[in-house]
């Protein structure tokens, strides 16, 4: 045996020597328990929905429908909207009514904490308020004609001083969200008011400083909203019955700004989205029930679909010419046809709206009535020579059907018509000018509070040149009468106002109320819809709900994702 | 030395362009009916706020006047300040131009390599089969709008096979790394999260290939042209005769000049994605810089507006002066004649 043999011989001896005392202390080793496996994360809930864009988080500048669906979730007002549909403490315990009604003594929860971690304290909604009232955007136009001076009483005592009488301040204050001014303060941009910067303007868009169930985990400006659950939530840590999240509340809500149908209807397929937005044509959604097992749900909210008549200019200026139109026009054709599931108007206003007068005969279709109406018109002698206008949106091309049909229907009558279709940017400035407004305008109008004060404010003179009122009434006793009204503290005697407001509306019929809207959503199965629970059932998948309501589904409701 | 006084001259007639663009749209932009200020704080905002964002907006100015201070505020980089998203349009530009980039650069890639292995094969095999294959499914892609297109592949892809994303650049519970550059795709590799790399790609695969058709037919039609043109040429007849292998005189001597007029319109494509990609932006809710500028102008956000033409006017002037350079680059004659000034 060579010796580079030998070597390699004394190698393979050592390295098997070594192979066998290791397999022996292994086999030797006490057997070890595998270590157990750490409990996987549970996956989180997602409560994801459609909405029109843009949404707006800062409480001092969103009003607009997905503005004001993300901010409750985010910040908490002093009252809310019960499901009973009456004014509830929130952050406030209780308050009280002093001076004739002109002074507001809110009384704070103590230990609500803020998203950073800081109390809630009379000074923030101090603050909030101030901060609200010098910006004057989004919701301030409601609070800038009553409130004189905030002041914090003591650090859990805030007090409101009225400039003048306003019966429904509490309801309004669902809509005055408390922010944490030491977050505020900490995020001040460049600005234009002064020593306040931006007032926070900038960082808020995107970010948050409130108290909610939920907080902002990332905002992508034209995409979406990523909230997720604030889990020392003063609704849990305080243990406040009505502020708790329910089981299986959803951990994350996104909200994603695309009404596109062929994209929500495959996220809905892929059960990549909970619900969708208001905006679905109707047929997209009938899809979706028959092959995705979606379910549809509708709820009778508080706006109406009006053809508004301009009152000073002719014909329309006649008040027979205009009942004569009231009476002609088909309101059935359009809730079971053109809108199908809305309902139509049993009065003046929505009759969800707390104050609402169902006394009232609403008009309707009735050739003959209508007749007798044109003839009492100055009018009657001359139609061969009128023809009257109607404008509608042209990005709302439902509307122009509601048109044709007005157009048939006022054929009836011997009456001409003119269809206009106009946008909406070109529209706004056609009604605020009182000799270009048309005779008729189709346009959708919600509340500015959940009462009826909130809807017929709009008949104010201080409306007119807005396109909130195409009618143009100009009327000082109904000015008297809403501003009285608007004035009146105790609710039972400020309702029997509203009741006398709308007769005097009535009697002017100044507007062709269409309909009632409702909004339709579609929804997946595992989601228990509020609605069912909370709302007054009306028909098939339609629910009404108290006005003003908002939902929260961690909250409310909670999700069982399949 | 002259191919860069060249570019400082095209840089310069650009300012030229830009300036008349800029005149054009901040007139119309404030001839569009409806008050801005109004607009944005609701009907029912007080006057007097109304009246403080009009006198920030200087629109009770005489028109010339307000177009004075928008070039001052310029010159010093402030575009103003959006009112839908109440932010610096600068901002915003910077957030959106980066989604919009990454995906039309997606598409680019896709559309100009297969443009042109399809032009350069359909035009050597000029009417063959397969040359007319290229022909028809060209017509097919250029007559097709891309939004068709996006609604197909959103019902095949997303809707009947499930196999890609239909919303948005990354899935729910996916949260973007930190902002390095903007550009998500380079942060990702930045931050080594591959994992949201390839959420991100991902997404990006249904909204790109929507925007590649129609301009992949045109740019392979326009090859296939070009190329059957100088195939007949002298100089490719006398390196046949040459005995130069095909290989070399397809690679060599019949890609570069082929490419010529390919390349002018893939620039346009390029600078036209950019306002033109709105559609596909909507369908699959990709934040881009298109969807920001029609919501824009939906909501008479007269400074947005102004800021996102401005922007498309930059990156149109920008592409025409890269075209020429590649076109020199792929042109020796007309590099000749820009270094001879």
């Amino acid at each position: 045996m060579s010796t580079s043999n030998k070597n390699m011989m004394y190698v393979g001896i050592v390295i098997a020597i070594v192979i066998i005392a290791a397999g022996y202390w292994w086999m030797t080793q006490p057997t070890q328990e595998p270590e157990p496996e750490p409990e996987p994360e549970p996956e989180p809930i997602f409560y994801r929905s459609t909405w029109a864009w843009p949404t707006r988080i800062d409480p001092a500048v969103g009003s607009d429908g997905s503005s004001l669906s993300a901010i409750p979730n985010l910040y908490n007002s002093l009252v809310r909207i019960t499901p009973e549909g009456v004014v509830g403490p929130e952050l406030a315990e209780s308050w009280d009514v002093t001076n004739g009604g002109l002074t507001y003594t809110f009384e704070l929860r103590k230990g609500v904490m803020s998203h950073s971690g800081n109390e809630i304290t009379a000074e923030d909604v101090v603050f909030s308020m101030d901060r609200l009232l010098t910006m004057g955007e989004g919701l301030a136009y409601l609070f800038l004609p009553y409130i004189d001076e905030t002041t914090a009483v003591d650090t859990y005592t805030v007090q409101f001083d009225l400039l003048k009488n306003f019966g429904p301040i509490l309801t309004v204050m669902y809509n005055f969200y408390v922010l944490d001014e030491v977050t505020v303060m900490e995020n001040l941009g460049e600005g234009e008011y002064g020593d306040l910067g931006d007032y926070g303007k900038e960082w808020l868009m995107t970010n948050d400083a409130g108290t909610g169930p939920y907080m902002v985990k990332e905002f992508l400006l034209e995409e979406k909203l990523v909230m997720e659950k604030f889990e020392d939530y003063w609704g849990e840590t305080l243990d406040v019955e009505g502020f708790k999240f329910v089981e299986n509340a959803p951990d994350i809500m996104e909200m994603i700004g695309t009404t596109e149908p062929i994209t929500v209807r495959t996220m809905m397929a892929r059960q990549e989205l909970e619900c969708t937005d208001s905006w679905q044509p109707f047929e997209n959604l009938e899809e979706m029930v028959e092959t995705e097992g979606v379910e549809m749900i509708g709820e009778v909210d508080d706006a109406l679909l009006n053809l508004m008549m301009h009152t000073r200019k002719a014909p329309t200026d006649d008040v027979h010419f205009r009942k004569a139109i009231a009476y002609a026009f088909d309101y059935e054709t359009v809730v079971t046809d053109i809108f199908p599931y809305t309902t139509m108007v049993k009065g003046v206003v929505n009759e969800v709206l707390p104050g609402y007068d169902s006394s009232l005969e609403p008009y309707r279709r009735n050739l003959d009535k209508a007749m007798e109406e044109l003839q009492q018109s100055k009018y009657y002698d001359q139609l061969d020579e009128i023809e009257i206008e109607i404008h509608w949106c042209a990005e709302v091309p439902a509307e122009e059907r509601v048109s044709l049909l007005f157009m048939a229907n006022m054929a009836e009558l011997g009456i001409s018509v003119k269809i206009v279709k106009e946008p909406w940017l070109s529209m706004i400035e056609t009604m605020a000018d009182q000799e270009l407004s048309p005779n008729v305008v189709v346009v959708y109008n919600s509340v500015h509070f959940p009462e009826v004060g909130g809807d017929v404010m709009r008949y104010h003179s201080e409306s007119a040149p807005t396109w909130e009122q195409n009618e143009w009434l100009l009327d000082e006793t109904l000015d008297a009468m809403i501003e009285d009204a608007l004035e009146t503290v105790d609710q039972l005697e400020r309702f029997e106002k509203y009741s006398e407001i709308q007769q005097y509306i009535y009697d002017l019929c100044p507007t062709v109320y269409v309909l009632q809207t409702t909004t339709l959503r579609g929804i997946q199965d595992y989601v228990d819809y509020p609605y069912v629970e909370y709302g007054e059932h009306v028909s098939g998948f339609v629910y009404k709900v108290p006005s003003g309501f908002r939902f929260f589904y961690g909250l409310y409701t909670g999700i069982n994702p399949p | 030395m002259n191919i860069k006084r060249y570019v400082a001259y095209r840089l310069l007639s650009s300012l030229f362009v830009l300036f008349g663009l800029s005149l054009l749209i901040f007139t119309l932009s404030r001839l569009v009916p409806g008050d801005p200020a109004r607009l944005a704080l609701g009907a029912m905002a007080p006057q007097w706020a109304v009246d403080k964002l009009r006198e920030q907006l200087h629109l009770n100015e005489p028109i010339y006047v307000q177009y004075f201070y928008w070039v001052s505020n310029v010159i010093k980089g402030d575009l103003g300040k959006s009112l839908i998203t109440r932010r610096d349009v600068f901002s915003d530009i910077l957030e959106f131009f980066p989604a919009t980039f990454e995906l039309v650069m997606f598409s680019v890639l896709i559309s100009s390599s297969l443009a042109i292995i399809l032009g350069v094969t359909a035009g050597k095999y000029a009417n063959s089969l397969w040359d007319n294959f290229v022909r028809v499914t060209s017509y097919v892609g250029i007559a097709i709008p891309d939004f068709v297109w996006a609604i197909l592949s959103v019902f095949i892809f997303g809707y009947l096979l499930r196999w890609f994303p239909t919303l948005g650049r990354l899935s729910s519970g996916v949260v973007a790394p930190t902002k390095v550059t903007g550009f998500l795709m380079v942060d990702c590799l930045l931050a080594g999260r591959f994992d949201i790399f390839l959420d991100g790609f991902y997404h990006m695969i249904l909204p790109g290939s929507s925007l590649v058709l129609g301009r992949l037919s045109q740019e392979a039609r326009i090859t296939r042209a070009s190329v059957v043109e100088n195939l007949n040429k002298d100089y490719i007849m006398a390196a046949t005769s040459f005995g130069i292998p095909e290989r070399t005189i397809t690679l060599k001597y019949l890609l570069k000049p082929s490419l010529i007029p390919t390349v002018a319109v893939m620039g346009m494509d390029i600078a036209g994605s950019l306002g033109g990609s709105f559609i596909i932006e909507r369908i699959f809710n990709w934040p881009g810089i298109g969807r920001y500028g029609i919501s824009a102008m939906l909501s008479n956000d007269i400074n947005a507006v102004v800021g996102v033409v401005m922007l498309t006017g930059v990156f149109f002037a920008f592409m025409n002066i890269v075209v020429d350079l590649i076109t020199a680059y792929l042109d020796p004659r007309i590099m000749m004649k820009m270094k001879s000034g």
